[in-house]
């Protein structure tokens, strides 16, 4: 029993999205484990990112255009734009 | 809202593990809708990335599955190595429930192993799950 974890993602949903480009080869039930935990992880960090800009803007409620700002401004962020 | 089976293109997240996820992040923030729409519309293209970049990778090695190790190089090679830590703690689990599940399915097909072996290995099982 570990630290409290954050809600996952469905498992089956992350499968069908790498399963969806025919160009990838099929990936492990691990690979996928691990790939819906990062997608997890991204989650969190581009909510956090994108709420400073929020903050920023002395606002409570997180909208597109802080999200639209933490894309530009972070490099790993850049395939998004 | 379930879907039948209609175009791929249309696939993503379910929105309301989103919304799940969202809320623990940011417990007492609203969030507008639109935002959290773009929120899922980027996991999705997370996701392309990240496994087109592990398909890469899995096609220069020998293997024709994408492994996670696949993944995690695909992590690092496109800025999110700082994931590596909590996804390798994932991966960790993964392999811990494979093993007992290994065993176990051993076990039933041993039943004419005597008591010691079977608490021997047992035992192995005990220490590895600590490890």
């Amino acid at each position: 029993p570990g630290p409290a974890r954050m809600a996952r993602l469905p498992l089956a949903r992350v499968k069908a999205l790498v399963k969806a480009d025919p160009d990838v080869s099929l990936a492990s039930q691990e690979a996928v484990f691990v790939l819906a935990r990062a997608t997890e992880l991204f989650v969190e960090t581009i909510a956090k990112d994108a709420y400073v800009y929020a903050q920023q803007g002395k606002r409570k409620t997180l909208q597109r255009k802080d999200l639209d700002n933490a894309i530009e401004a972070i490099d790993e962020f850049a395939f998004l734009e | 809202m379930a879907s039948s089976s209609g175009n791929d293109d249309d696939l993503t997240i379910p929105r309301a593990a989103i919304n799940k996820m969202i809320k623990e992040t940011l417990p007492n923030v609203r969030v507008a809708n639109d935002a959290r729409e773009l929120v899922v519309n980027c996991c999705t293209e997370f996701i392309h990335l990240i496994s087109s970049e592990a398909n890469e990778i899995c096609n220069k090695s020998e293997k024709k599955t994408i492994s996670p190790e696949h993944v995690i190089q695909a992590l690092e090679s496109l800025g999110f190595g700082s994931y590596i830590s909590e996804v390798k703690e994932v991966l960790q689990e993964c392999k811990t429930v494979a093993l007992k599940r290994r065993k176990a399915s051993s076990r039933l097909e041993n039943l004419g192993i005597p008591e010691e072996e079977l608490l021997r290995q047992q035992q192995e099982l005990f220490a590895k799950v600590r490890e």
